[in-house]
């Protein structure tokens, strides 16, 4: 019991970082910051709904559609990883910010926030891993538990933000994108690496 | 009669197999994010085209193209697969605005893919390839060889067909359903592209 609770705790954890909840949030209180803040919980609300649609077929059809493509898990590992090192290289050292203007907040709610601020390739790639890790069926059971987890960690994450978004300081969202920009790009490294090496061992 | 229709069988479903019509006019649809139906179209009919010239050259040829330019298909193997690679990447991020879709911009300039990365490798690539020629090497009578021509025909009709009935459909799609399905296809493609290129590298290692 305890070893598959620590199953969900560590997948739980694992997509938390690829998918950067806090960041996220706060990436899209700025990108929505032209709407009313009932109209900016009202998009993020839909967001997370489409997101955790996205992830729930990620988990559902994922390993299976990889199989079906001739993928190894391990190659899959490396594509994941190049994906995340990407997205921590580009919260660390970021382009343009100020290109996300001029949208209105129904445009927003599939892309960007559902996908790829939310349910990012990050968050697929962790989650369809976690599922080919899942042995048992209690722990693939908790991979979809860990799922909706991620998913209401990113509504009350979202609710906190609309409502504390007027007092919250640039020079903090920063600082933790920074933060969450070197985790992925360490995570992203060490599914990689992980990745090299099982295809080594393969030969 | 029916051992040659069992054989015929065999040959298609062998290379129907290995070029996966399903899954190549999906990587299609990822690829030609923001395009109409009409130029989704367009752009099919000539990558059918080369694709159909490329494994042509293959049956005519056999293994004897190998030899004079002097490529061996792991190294076809890994060229495909950084083309994919690359195609993979810009499915993954590039930045077409949902957003234009009302503005109605037509005149943006797209690069042609319908030989690189449509034709090959995505339509005919290493895999195809390789498995027409062991086909080819398999047959052992002039009977079997007309086989492998038309199953090899067939293959390409079948990607005809996919292709006219993913462009027709193609009309309902709409740009956010487009840009989503590109995103998620790439992650698949972009390890599907990994998978090549270590496939090719390990052919070229010593056993």
């Amino acid at each position: 019991m305890s070893v598959d609770f620590d199953f969900l705790i560590t997948l739980y954890l694992k997509i938390f970082t690829a998918s950067a909840p806090i960041p996220g949030v706060m990436m899209y209180v700025s990108i929505a910051s032209f709407l009313t803040p009932r109209e900016r919980w009202r998009v993020a609300q839909k967001g997370t709904a489409v997101a955790t649609f996205i992830l729930i077929c990620a988990v559902f059809c994922g390993s299976e559609l990889l199989r079906l493509m001739g993928i190894d898990m391990n190659t899959f590992r490396v594509a994941g990883g190049l994906v995340l090192g990407k997205i921590g290289w580009d919260m660390l050292y970021p382009k343009d910010s100020a290109s996300e203007s001029s949208v209105s907040g129904k445009s927003l709610i599939v892309t960007p926030l559902a996908f790829p601020l939310i349910a990012g390739p990050g968050a697929v790639s962790s989650v369809i891993i976690g599922q080919s890790e899942a042995v048992t069926v209690p722990q693939k059971f908790y991979v979809y538990a860990a799922v909706l987890l991620i998913m209401l960690t990113f509504y009350i994450a979202f609710y906190i933000a609309c409502s504390l978004s007027k007092y919250m300081k640039p020079v903090f969202i920063q600082i933790c994108t920074k933060l969450f920009g070197i985790l992925i790009l360490a995570i992203g490294f060490k599914l990689m690496t992980f990745g090299v090496v099982g295809l080594l061992k393969s030969v | 009669m029916v051992e040659d229709i069992r054989y015929l069988l065999a040959l298609y479903s062998k290379l129907f197999v290995t070029c996966s019509p399903p899954i190549t006019v999906a990587l299609f649809i990822g690829m030609t994010q923001g395009y109409t139906a009409e130029e989704r179209w367009e752009t099919a009919r000539k990558g059918l085209k080369i694709a159909a010239g490329i494994l042509l050259t293959v049956l005519i040829c056999g293994n004897r193209i190998f030899e004079i330019v002097g490529v061996a298909t792991d190294g076809l193997r890994i060229a495909g697969g950084l083309i994919l690679c690359r195609l993979a990447w810009t499915m993954l991020h590039s930045n077409i605005e949902i957003a234009d879709e009302t503005s109605g911009e037509k005149s943006v300039k797209r690069e042609d893919i319908s030989v690189v990365p449509l034709a090959f490798p995505t339509i005919v690539g290493a895999g195809t390839i390789s498995s027409t020629l062991i086909c080819k090497a398999d047959a052992t009578n002039t009977k079997e060889l007309l086989y492998v021509w038309l199953a090899a025909g067939l293959i390409m009709l079948t990607f005809y067909l996919f292709f006219y009935l993913i462009c027709f459909f193609s009309r309902w799609f709409t740009p956010t359903f487009t840009v989503i399905f590109a995103r998620l296809s790439g992650l698949l493609l972009l390890a599907m592209s990994v998978q090549l290129v270590v496939c090719g590298v390990m052919g070229f290692l010593p056993k």
